[in-house]
């Protein structure tokens, strides 16, 4: 008798997971590859995951060198950190291009078209920032004076945020509303 | 050579002195004479037109479109896209390493002069001139269009 009425209450569990839990656990995942191809989604996670968190950690390696002094992994990791930043969309290429060449195309020639394009428009605010940058330090401070050495670090550090942002907004207006579905009728 | 041939060998030997010596001096006003406009615009305008000088051949090709001849085809945009992808990853990689030389040299409590940024920025403009000029050369290779 228990035993039965355990199997009920198992299956009622069950039940109410699939009718409430799954549904509302799946169908944002669900939805979101529906409307969304992969380059999309990582746009929107870039947007808005990792340039809040970027712009705000990415300041933690200037500061411990500024309280414990320049040590090789300090420096090291201050200078992987930044080259990974900067240079993530050459690791998406590669990465991608490797998977498609396996076997599911989920990365093909309009992608990589989109995801140069955008590249090239978030370098053109990269350099666009950094001359800003550098006039804005030059008219503040006189050019006779002098600076503190980590203004050039937070500089880049930022700038890596500016190219990300910019990167994530050019692909997802390149992409527009309807990409994925369009996409299926096609 | 064609057309791009041709422009990328011009960037690629006068890019240094067009980039380079004005914006020095445009540099060396502003330290000597302080701070006023016109070496501002004069660094300004340099380091604008040089670091966006790439998007040129694309506007001129947009704006030649209805015409019969085409000087700059999909193989050189091709060719061009991927020569400043390569020049932009070097300038990147000249930034960071500029980063870490001045914190080496000065140590993370130390200053340095403010016309070391300017400096940094018009030596980012030489690398990635030169870069993207190399980069074209390599990729169009020693025939060129001919072949």
């Amino acid at each position: 008798m228990s035993l039965k009425i355990k199997m009920q209450s198992a299956k009622l569990w069950n039940r109410c997971a699939m009718e409430f839990d799954r549904p509302l656990a799946c169908a944002w995942g669900q939805k979101w590859r529906e409307i969304m191809n992969k380059v999309q989604r990582e746009a929107w996670i870039a947007l808005l995951l990792v340039v809040p968190v970027w712009a705000i950690c990415g300041q933690l390696p200037i500061l411990l060198i500024y309280l414990e002094g320049p040590s090789f992994l300090h420096l090291f990791s201050f200078a992987c950190a930044t080259m990974i930043g900067g240079l993530s969309w050459l690791l998406l290429l590669f990465f991608n291009r490797k998977r498609s060449r396996k076997a599911k195309i989920e990365f093909d020639e309009r992608d990589k078209l989109i995801l140069i394009r955008s590249t090239l428009a978030g370098y053109t605010v990269l350099w666009i920032y950094f001359i800003a940058a550098c006039i804005y330090v030059w008219l503040s401070v006189a050019p006779g004076r002098s600076i503190s050495v980590n203004v050039m670090p937070t500089v880049i550090v930022e700038g890596i945020a500016v190219f990300i942002f910019t990167q994530s907004v050019t692909t997802l207006i390149q992409y527009g509303r309807g990409a994925k579905r369009s996409e299926l009728k096609n | 050579m064609n057309q791009t041939k041709v422009e990328s060998w011009l960037y690629f030997f006068l890019g240094l002195a067009c980039f380079l010596i004005p914006g020095g001096v445009a540099v060396f006003i502003a330290y000597d004479r302080g701070i006023s406009f016109v070496p501002v615009l004069m660094f300004t305008g340099i380091v604008i037109w040089g670091g966006l000088f790439w998007l040129f051949p694309f506007i001129c090709n947009k704006l030649r479109k209805g015409k019969k001849k085409v000087d700059f085809d999909e193989r050189d945009q091709l060719i061009h896209k991927k020569a400043v992808m390569a020049a932009y990853v070097v300038l990147w990689l000249y930034f960071v390493t500029a980063c870490v030389i001045a914190w080496c040299i000065v140590g993370p409590h130390g200053s340095i002069s403010v016309n070391v940024m300017p400096l940094t920025l018009l030596g980012g403009l030489v690398v990635f001139t030169t870069v993207q000029g190399l980069a074209s050369l390599i990729q169009y290779g020693r025939g060129g269009k001919e072949k």
